[in-house]
C-alpha cells in the first residue's frame, strides 16, 4: 500500500495549497518487475529463435534499465511523499506554537491576543510552507530534467 | 535428384521456418499484452504536482525512444516471415541463416 497523507494533515494540505502527491509508488514497482519479467520472457524467445547461436540482447537490456527506472521513480514519489508529509507536519507545529505563544502570555485578555497574533502570523507561516514545498520540487525537477 | 539435394535438405529448412514463424507468433502476443497491461497502469508517477510530471516526462521519453530503436512487431515480425519463407522455399543451407533470421524476429518484438 502507498504512502497517503494522514486524515489529521488534511486540513494543512489546505491551508498550505500545496496538494500531496498522488502517485502510486508500489505501482511503479510492480511496472518495474513487469519489466524485468518481459525481458526475460523476451531473451527466452530470442533464445529459441537463435537455436544456440550467440546473440546480443540489447532491446532486453533497455527494457530492463526502463524497469529501473520505474522503481526509481517509485523511490522518488515515495522521497517527495515524505518530505511532503514532514512540511505540512512542520507547519502545522508552527501554527499551533503561533497561537500557544500568544495565549501563554496570561489570562484570558493574553488568549484573545494569542488567537489574533496567530490570525496575524499564519500568512507568514503559509508563504514559509510553500516556498519550502516548491523549493523542493523545484530541486528535484532541475534534477530530474538536467 | 536433379539438384544434388537429399529430401532431408528440403524438410529441414520449413521445419525452421515453421519454428520461427511460431516463435515470432508467441513473442508477439506476450509484447502485445505487455503493452497492454503497462496502458492498463496508467500515471501511477502521478499528476498533481511537478515532481510526478517530470518523472512522466522522463518515463515516456525513455519508452518512445526505447520503441523507436526496437520497432518490433509487426514489421521485424513480417520481415522475417517473408525472409524465414524465402529460406523455406528455397533448398538446403539455409537452416543456419534462417535460425539466425528468427533471433532477430524474437529480438524486435518489444
Amino acid at each position: 500500500m502507498s504512502l497517503e497523507l494522514p486524515a489529521a494533515l488534511a486540513p494543512i494540505e489546505v491551508f498550505l495549497g500545496r496538494v500531496y502527491s498522488d502517485g502510486d509508488e508500489e505501482a511503479l514497482v510492480r511496472m518495474g518487475d513487469e519489466h524485468d519479467e518481459h525481458a526475460a520472457a523476451m531473451r527466452e524467445h530470442q533464445a529459441a529463435g537463435a537455436a544456440g547461436e550467440p546473440h546480443h540482447d540489447a532491446a532486453g537490456s533497455e527494457t530492463r534499465v526502463l524497469g529501473l527506472g520505474l522503481k526509481v521513480s517509485a523511490s522518488i514519489v515515495l522521497a517527495h511523499k515524505g518530505v511532503t508529509l514532514l512540511q505540512y507536519a512542520l507547519t502545522a507545529a508552527a501554527l499551533a506554537e503561533t497561537v500557544a505563544t500568544g495565549g501563554a502570555t496570561g489570562g484570558a485578555t493574553g488568549g484573545a491576543t494569542g488567537g489574533a497574533t496567530g490570525a496575524t502570523l499564519a500568512p507568514f507561516v503559509r508563504q514559509a510552507g510553500q516556498q519550502a514545498l516548491d523549493a523542493v520540487a523545484t530541486v528535484t525537477v532541475n534534477e530530474l530534467l538536467t | 535428384m536433379g539438384d544434388g539435394l537429399r529430401a532431408d535438405d528440403r524438410v529441414r529448412p520449413r521445419r525452421v521456418a515453421r519454428g520461427v514463424a511460431t516463435t515470432c507468433a508467441e513473442a508477439a502476443a506476450r509484447a502485445s499484452a505487455f503493452h497492454e497491461r503497462m496502458a492498463a497502469y496508467g500515471t501511477p508517477w502521478g499528476v498533481n504536482n511537478p515532481v510526478s510530471r517530470a518523472l512522466g516526462l522522463c518515463y515516456r521519453t525513455a519508452r518512445d525512444e526505447h520503441a523507436a530503436r526496437h520497432p518490433g512487431h509487426p514489421a521485424a515480425c513480417l520481415a522475417g516471415r517473408e525472409t524465414v519463407g524465402r529460406a523455406g522455399d528455397g533448398a538446403g543451407g539455409g537452416a543456419r541463416g534462417t535460425a539466425g533470421g528468427g533471433a532477430a524476429v524474437a529480438g524486435g518484438v518489444r
